[in-house]
C-alpha cells in the first residue's frame, strides 16, 4: 500500500480518463457525481460504461464532449485523448475537436436531427465546419457517407426532411454525420434506446462494423449490461458516481467482482431462465380470457383507413400469464384498449370469463371493470398527483362497495402490504415515491378490486432493470397467491421470456405467430419472431456476432 | 432507483435560463396586491384627504411633505385619489374576470367535455371572437351599454370570455387524456365522480393561475377604456380617468400622469407575478 | 399545397362571415336605433315625418332579415352606408383615415420585429448571468405597461424634459417617431417574450446537441438551427397581435391628436355612430384574417413538416 505510483504518461492514442471527480453546484451547494473515476478506450476498442440513472454515465459523457451544464464543476483529475487533455479548453479548440476527432451518436433518433432542414444539408455541416469542403463542393461527401451507412438511396435521402425518415434512418444518418470526419473516439449515448428491436440491431452492427474497418474507439453508454455483454470488449460498471468494476466482457459477466454487478446481473431478464413449462401444466385449463377474431380500422383524415386489427384471436387459461408481443404500430395496444372496454372494436369478439365485453355499455361496463383491470405502461402519469397513496387505492372500493370507511381502510393496508410498499410512505403524494414505488401502487390499486384478470401494458418497460426484477417477482409472486389470469402486452422478448406461459406475437395488426412461450422462443414459426428473438441482447457472444456483422 | 422517465439524456445540457422570476420575487408582487387590497377595503383608514373635494390654495402642488405624490388642479390629494381608485380599478377587474370565467368556463367545458361536433362550432365561434381586436369589440359593446364603469366592465369581460372558453377547453382535454383519468374510469369511476375528483381538482390551479393573469389584462383594458373617457365620469377617482385629466397640465405637473400610472403596472405586474408562479408550480 | 391554401382560404371567408353577422347583430341590439339617437334631439326641430324619411333613406325601417341581406351585400361592393354623425359616406371616412394609420402600424411593426430581436437575442448571448435575467424579465414588465401612459411619458420625457423631438412644429417624420414608439413597445414585448422562451426550448433540444457536437459554435448553432425553429412559434403569435395593433392604434392617435383609423373609431364610439364603428370592426377582422392567412402561407414555407404532412392528408 505504501508503494508511490508512477506518473502516468498520457496514452499514444484512444480516450484515458484518470481520477475524474465532478460535482453540480447549485445555488452554492455543491453536489458530488463523479468520485475519482478511471478508464480507458484503446482504438478499435467497444469500452460501454454501464449504469442505471444517476450513476454519472451521462456526465462522462458529457465532460468528454466539452458540452457540460454550466453548473458541472470539474473537482479534480484528467481526461485525455491522445496527448491532448480535454479539460480546460478553449471554446475554439472544442471547435475543432468536436466531428473532427470525437464523434457524439445520440439517443433519440427523432429529436436529434433539425426538422426544418434537409438531412444533406445537415450532414453537409460536418464538411464545411471543419473546413474540408465548401459548401458547393460537398455534394459528393455527403452521398458517399449516406451511402456508407447503408441508406437505399443517397440521392433522394439527401435532400428529403428528417420527419421523411424512419426511426432507423434517422440513426443511420447521425452516425453518418459522427463517423464522417473519422474521429479517434465515438460516444453513442443508448444510442438505440429508442428504436424497435429489429432495427436496434441493425444499428448496432453498423456502429460495430464501421468500428472494426477504421480503428474507432467507441464509449458505449448504456443503462442495458445485456446489449453491453453483446457489443462492447470490456464493461465498466458505473454506480453513484463510482466505478463498481472495469474489466473484459467475459470477465465481468462470468465472474463479477463486485455485488452491484452480480445483482445487476441476476436481474437482467434475458440472462434469467425462461419460465418452466411445467407450471403451465399444473394449472387449470378453462379460458379467462378469449379473443376471437377482432378487428380495428382508425380512419384518418382524408385518405382512408388504418387496418389497426385484422383477425386476432386468441385464449388466455385462467390463472396463466399470456404476452402480446409486437413492435411499434403492431396493434398491441389497440388489441389490450378493447380486451379492457375502452375502445369498441369493429367486430369480434371478446369474452372475460364467459362474458361478453364489446356490448357493454354505461352500468354493465362500469360493473365489468371490477374483473379486468389495467396496469399503465408509465406511474407517473397514471396516478392522480393529487392523491395520497391511501386515497389512490381505497378509490376503486368507494366506487364499488359503501362500505364503511374502517373496512376500506383495513382493505386498502392488506393489498398495500400485500404489494410491499413500506406504511411511511402511504400518506405520501406520487412525486414523493420512487418509478418502482409508483408501480407497486397502481399494482395495489388494481388488486383492491379482487380482479380476476390483470392487464399489464408495458407495465415494466418504465423501470431501471434491478425494479423491473423486483415487479415482477412481485406479479409472479402475486399470481400464485391469488390465482389471477395476466395478460401482458409488451416490446420486450426478454421479460416476456422471463414471465410468460403463452405468447401471441403481432405485426402489423395480425397473430404471425402463437402459443406455448417455450414453442415460439425454440421453434419460432415466422420470419418477424425469428428476427424479434435474435435481436434480444444478451443471445449472442462476441465472437459470432463480429463474423456476422462482417458479412451483413 | 428512479424510473428511466427522470434519466437525464447526455442530450438535455444547458439550463442556462433558471426560473427566470427568482422566488424572492413574489414578496413584493404579494405586497403590492395586499396594500392594494387594504386600500380598497378601507381606504380612509390610509388617509383623511378627501378624492373629491380639494383644498382651496393648495392647486398643482408639486410633491412634498404636506402631499406625498402633489395635488391636482383642483388641491385634490394626489395619494388619496390613488388610494380610493384602488377600489374601482379592484371593482372592475373582478366583474370582468368573473364574466369571462364563468361564461368561457361553460363553454369552455362543455366544449370540450362533449366534443365532437359541438366542439366544432363552438370552437369556430371562438375563433370569429377572437378575429376582432378586443379594445373593437368592447367598443362595440360600450356603444350599446352605453358609458359608466359597469358597462366598461362588463365590455372587457366579455371580450375575454372567447379567451376563457379557449384555455378551459383545452385544459379539460388535457386532464381528460391524462392516463389516471382513464385509469379512474377503469376502475369503475362514474363520469361525475371522475369529474369531481380527478379533473377539477386538477384543472383549477392552471384556470386560477390564468385567471390572474387575465385580471392584470383587465385592469389595463378598464384602465385604457377609463382613458378614453367611457368609465366613471369626473370627479370619480378612477386611475386611467385621473391620467387623461393628468394630461391636461402635462408640461408643468408631471406627477399626475406618472403616479396613477406607476399604480396600475405595479398592480398589473404583481398579479402577473403571482398567476404565472402559479402556472410555474402547477406544471 | 394548392389543397391546402384552399383549405385555409374558405377558413378566413368563414370568419370574415361570422364576424359580419356579430357585428350586425351588436347594431340590432341598439336601444333605438342610430338615427334616433342622432336626430331625435328636440333642439334640432324635426318632426315624425322627417325622421321616418330619414331611417328610411339608411334603411333602418325595414324587417331585420332584408336588412341583414341589404347590408351583406353592400359591404361586399365596398359601401359601408353613412356615417350618422359626419353624413358622408362611411367608405369615405375610412378611405381618408386608412392610410396614415396603415403607415403608423407598418413603421411600428418594423420597429417592433427589430426590438424583439435584439432583446432576445442580447438576453441569450450576453456574457453576464444578471445581464441576461435583466433582459430576459423585460418583456414581461413591458407587456405590464398601459399603452396610452407609455406615449404621455414619452413625450414628457422626450420631448419636453430632453427637448429631442419637437412637439410645437414637428416634421412628417419627426411627427411619428413617439406614436410609432408608443406602439412597437406592447408588439415587442410579447414577440420577444415567444422569441426568448422559444430559443430557450430549442436550445435544450437534441438536435442542437448533435450541431454542437459537429463542431459549430453556439453562435452559428444559434443561426444555423436555433433561429429556423424559434421563428414558427414567434410567427404564429405575430399573427394574433394584429389585435393589439389596432387596440394601440386607437389609443396611440388619441394620444398624439393625430388623424387614423383608430381615432375615427374612437370618435363614432364618443357620438355612437355606429355605422362607422362596424365598418371599423369588420375591416379589423379581414386585416386579422389575411394577415393570418399570411402568417400560415409563411410556415408552410418554413415548416417542412406541415408542408408534406398535410399534403399527403389532404
Amino acid at each position: 500500500m505504501t508503494l508511490s505510483r508512477p506518473t502516468p504518461q498520457p496514452p499514444e492514442s484512444g480516450l484515458e480518463i484518470r481520477d475524474l471527480s465532478m460535482s453540480y453546484v447549485t445555488l452554492g451547494q455543491a453536489r458530488p457525481v463523479l468520485h475519482g473515476l478511471s478508464l480507458s478506450v484503446k482504438p478499435g476498442e467497444v469500452l460501454a460504461l454501464v449504469g442505471e440513472s444517476g450513476s454519472g454515465k451521462t456526465t462522462t459523457a458529457q465532460a468528454i464532449l466539452g458540452l457540460l451544464p454550466a453548473n458541472a464543476r470539474i473537482d479534480g483529475g484528467s481526461v485525455h485523448l491522445g496527448q491532448q487533455s480535454l479539460l480546460g479548453l478553449s471554446d475554439r479548440a472544442w471547435m475543432q475537436l468536436r466531428g473532427r476527432r470525437i464523434g457524439l451518436i445520440p439517443q433519440d433518433p427523432g429529436s436529434s436531427l433539425n426538422p426544418v432542414r434537409t438531412v444533406g444539408a445537415q450532414l453537409a455541416e460536418v464538411f464545411v465546419v471543419h473546413g474540408l469542403e465548401t459548401r458547393w463542393s460537398v455534394r459528393e461527401r455527403v452521398l458517399d457517407a449516406l451511402a456508407e451507412v447503408g441508406l437505399p438511396d443517397p440521392a433522394r435521402h439527401h435532400d428529403q426532411y428528417p420527419h421523411e425518415l424512419s426511426g432507423g434512418m434517422r440513426q443511420r444518418v447521425l452516425i453518418a454525420m459522427a463517423l464522417a470526419l473519422r474521429p479517434e473516439l465515438v460516444i453513442a449515448d443508448e444510442p438505440t434506446s429508442a428504436l424497435d428491436a429489429t432495427v436496434q440491431r441493425h444499428v448496432l452492427d453498423m456502429i460495430d462494423r464501421l468500428r472494426a474497418e477504421r480503428g474507432t474507439a467507441v464509449l458505449l453508454v448504456t443503462h442495458d449490461l445485456a446489449m453491453a455483454g453483446d457489443r462492447a470488449d470490456r464493461i465498466a460498471v458505473l454506480r453513484n458516481g463510482r466505478l463498481e468494476e472495469q474489466g473484459c466482457v467475459t470477465a465481468v459477466l462470468a465472474h463479477p467482482v463486485s455485488a452491484y454487478t452480480r445483482r445487476l446481473l441476476s436481474d437482467i431478464p434475458s440472462l434469467a431462465p425462461a419460465r418452466s413449462p411445467a407450471i403451465l401444466r399444473e394449472r387449470r385449463r378453462d379460458a379467462a380470457v378469449t379473443v376471437e377474431n377482432l378487428v380495428q380500422r382508425f380512419a384518418t383524415r382524408g385518405r382512408g383507413t388504418i387496418q389497426a386489427l385484422d383477425g386476432v384471436s386468441f385464449e388466455v387459461a385462467r390463472g396463466t400469464t399470456h404476452a402480446i408481443v409486437g413492435e411499434s404500430g403492431s396493434g398491441k395496444t389497440t388489441a389490450m384498449r378493447a380486451i379492457v372496454g375502452l375502445q369498441r372494436p369493429a367486430s369480434g369478439r371478446i369474452l372475460v370469463g364467459g362474458e361478453e365485453v364489446t356490448g357493454l355499455r354505461g352500468e354493465d361496463l362500469r360493473q365489468f371493470r371490477r374483473r379486468v383491470q389495467l396496469v399503465y405502461q408509465n406511474p407517473f402519469a397514471s396516478l392522480d398527483p393529487r392523491q395520497t397513496v391511501r386515497a389512490i387505492v381505497e378509490e376503486p372500493l368507494l366506487n364499488f362497495d359503501p362500505v364503511p370507511r374502517a373496512e376500506r381502510e383495513r382493505a386498502a393496508a392488506q393489498v398495500l402490504e400485500r404489494v410491499a410498499l413500506p406504511d411511511e410512505v402511504w400518506d405520501r403524494r406520487p412525486v414523493a415515491l420512487s418509478g418502482g414505488q409508483r408501480q407497486r401502487v397502481a399494482i395495489a390499486r388494481a388488486l383492491v378490486l379482487k380482479p380476476e384478470v390483470l392487464v399489464l401494458d408495458e407495465a415494466v418497460s418504465a423501470l431501471d432493470v434491478t425494479v423491473q426484477a423486483q415487479i415482477l417477482r412481485l406479479l409472479d409472486e402475486l399470481q400464485r397467491d391469488l390465482g389471477l389470469t395476466y395478460l401482458f402486452v409488451s416490446h420486450d422478448l426478454s421479460v416476456v421470456r422471463a414471465i410468460a406461459d403463452s405468447v401471441s406475437v403481432l405485426h402489423r395488426g395480425r397473430v404471425v405467430d402463437d402459443g406455448p412461450a417455450h414453442r415460439v422462443f425454440a421453434a419460432p414459426r415466422s420470419e418477424h419472431t425469428r428476427a424479434l428473438i435474435a435481436a434480444i441482447p444478451g443471445g449472442q457472444p462476441r465472437s459470432a456476432r463480429t463474423l456476422e456483422g462482417a458479412t451483413s | 432507483m428512479t424510473s428511466r422517465d427522470l434519466d437525464a439524456p447526455l442530450l438535455t445540457t444547458s439550463r442556462r435560463f433558471s426560473p427566470r422570476l427568482p422566488r424572492l420575487g413574489l414578496v413584493p408582487a404579494w405586497l403590492v396586491l395586499i396594500v392594494v387590497l387594504a386600500w380598497a377595503v378601507g381606504p380612509t383608514l390610509f388617509t383623511g384627504q378627501s378624492a373629491t373635494t380639494g383644498l382651496p390654495g393648495a392647486q398643482l402642488q408639486a410633491p412634498g411633505l404636506d402631499h406625498p405624490l402633489g395635488t391636482d388642479e383642483l388641491g385634490r390629494d394626489l395619494l388619496a385619489r390613488i388610494i380610493h381608485g384602488a377600489r374601482h380599478t379592484l371593482a372592475g377587474a373582478t366583474v370582468a374576470v368573473g364574466v369571462g370565467l364563468l361564461a368561457g368556463s361553460l363553454i369552455g367545458l362543455v366544449a370540450g367535455a362533449v366534443g365532437g361536433r359541438t366542439d366544432a362550432i363552438v370552437m369556430r365561434a371562438v375563433d370569429v371572437l377572437l378575429a376582432i381586436p378586443a379594445l373593437l369589440l368592447s367598443l362595440s359593446l360600450i356603444i350599446i351599454l352605453g358609458f359608466g364603469p359597469i358597462q366598461v366592465a362588463l365590455a372587457v369581460g366579455v371580450t375575454s370570455v372567447a379567451t376563457f372558453a379557449r384555455l378551459i377547453r383545452s385544459e379539460v382535454l388535457t386532464v381528460r387524456q391524462a392516463d389516471y383519468v382513464e385509469a379512474a374510469f377503469g376502475s369503475g369511476g362514474t363520469f361525475a365522480r371522475v369529474l369531481w375528483r380527478h379533473v377539477l381538482p386538477n384543472s383549477v390551479t392552471s384556470v386560477l393561475a390564468f385567471a390572474a393573469i387575465q385580471s392584470g389584462w383587465a385592469i389595463l383594458q378598464i384602465s385604457t377604456l377609463g382613458f378614453l373617457g367611457y368609465g366613471a365620469p369626473p370627479p370619480t377617482p378612477e386611475w386611467g380617468l385621473m391620467i387623461a385629466e393628468g394630461r391636461n397640465y402635462m408640461t408643468t405637473s408631471w406627477w399626475l400622469t406618472l403616479f396613477p400610472g406607476l399604480a396600475v403596472i405595479a398592480v398589473v405586474l404583481a398579479v402577473n407575478a403571482v398567476g404565472r408562479s402559479m402556472l410555474r408550480a402547477d406544471a | 399545397m394548392t389543397t391546402i391554401v384552399l383549405h385555409r382560404l374558405g377558413q378566413a371567408v368563414l370568419v370574415l362571415w361570422a364576424a359580419f353577422t356579430l357585428s350586425f347583430l351588436l347594431v340590432q341590439m341598439m336601444p333605438g336605433d342610430a338615427v334616433l339617437i342622432r336626430f331625435l334631439d328636440p333642439n334640432m326641430g324635426m318632426t315624425p315625418e322627417d325622421i321616418a324619411r330619414i331611417r328610411a333613406f339608411y334603411g333602418s325601417d325595414q324587417p331585420v332579415v332584408q336588412q341583414y341581406v341589404f347590408t351583406a351585400w353592400s359591404f361586399l361592393r365596398g359601401d359601408f352606408g353613412y356615417s350618422v354623425q359626419s353624413g358622408v359616406p362611411v367608405w369615405d371616412e375610412i378611405a381618408l383615415n386608412l392610410p396614415p394609420t396603415l403607415t403608423l402600424a407598418g413603421l411600428a411593426v418594423l420597429v417592433a420585429g427589430a426590438l424583439a430581436v435584439v432583446l432576445a437575442w442580447a438576453a441569450t448571448l450576453s456574457p453576464f448571468g444578471w445581464l441576461r435575467h435583466a433582459l430576459g424579465a423585460l418583456p414581461a414588465v413591458m407587456i405590464s405597461l398601459p399603452v396610452f401612459w407609455i406615449g404621455i411619458m414619452l413625450v414628457q420625457v422626450v420631448s419636453f424634459r430632453l427637448g429631442w423631438v419637437s412637439v410645437i412644429a414637428p416634421g412628417p417624420w419627426e411627427r411619428l417617431v413617439l406614436p410609432v414608439l408608443t406602439l412597437a413597445l406592447p408588439i415587442a414585448a410579447p414577440l420577444a417574450r415567444v422569441l426568448l422562451s422559444s430559443i430557450e426550448r430549442i436550445e435544450r433540444q437534441a438536435f442542437v446537441t448533435v450541431a454542437r457536437a459537429k463542431g459549430l459554435s453556439r453562435q452559428a448553432t444559434l443561426w444555423r438551427h436555433v433561429l429556423g425553429n424559434a421563428a414558427l412559434p414567434v410567427l404564429a403569435v405575430g399573427g394574433l397581435l394584429l389585435g393589439e395593433l389596432v387596440a394601440g392604434a386607437v389609443v396611440t392617435e388619441t394620444v398624439f391628436g393625430m388623424n387614423g383609423l383608430g381615432r375615427l373609431a374612437e370618435r363614432s364610439v364618443r357620438t355612437q355612430d355606429i355605422a362607422v364603428l362596424q365598418a371599423i370592426v369588420v375591416i379589423s377582422a379581414l386585416g386579422f384574417v389575411l394577415v393570418n392567412l399570411a402568417v400560415d402561407l409563411v410556415s408552410i414555407v418554413l415548416d417542412p413538416r406541415i408542408r408534406r404532412t398535410r399534403e399527403a392528408l389532404a
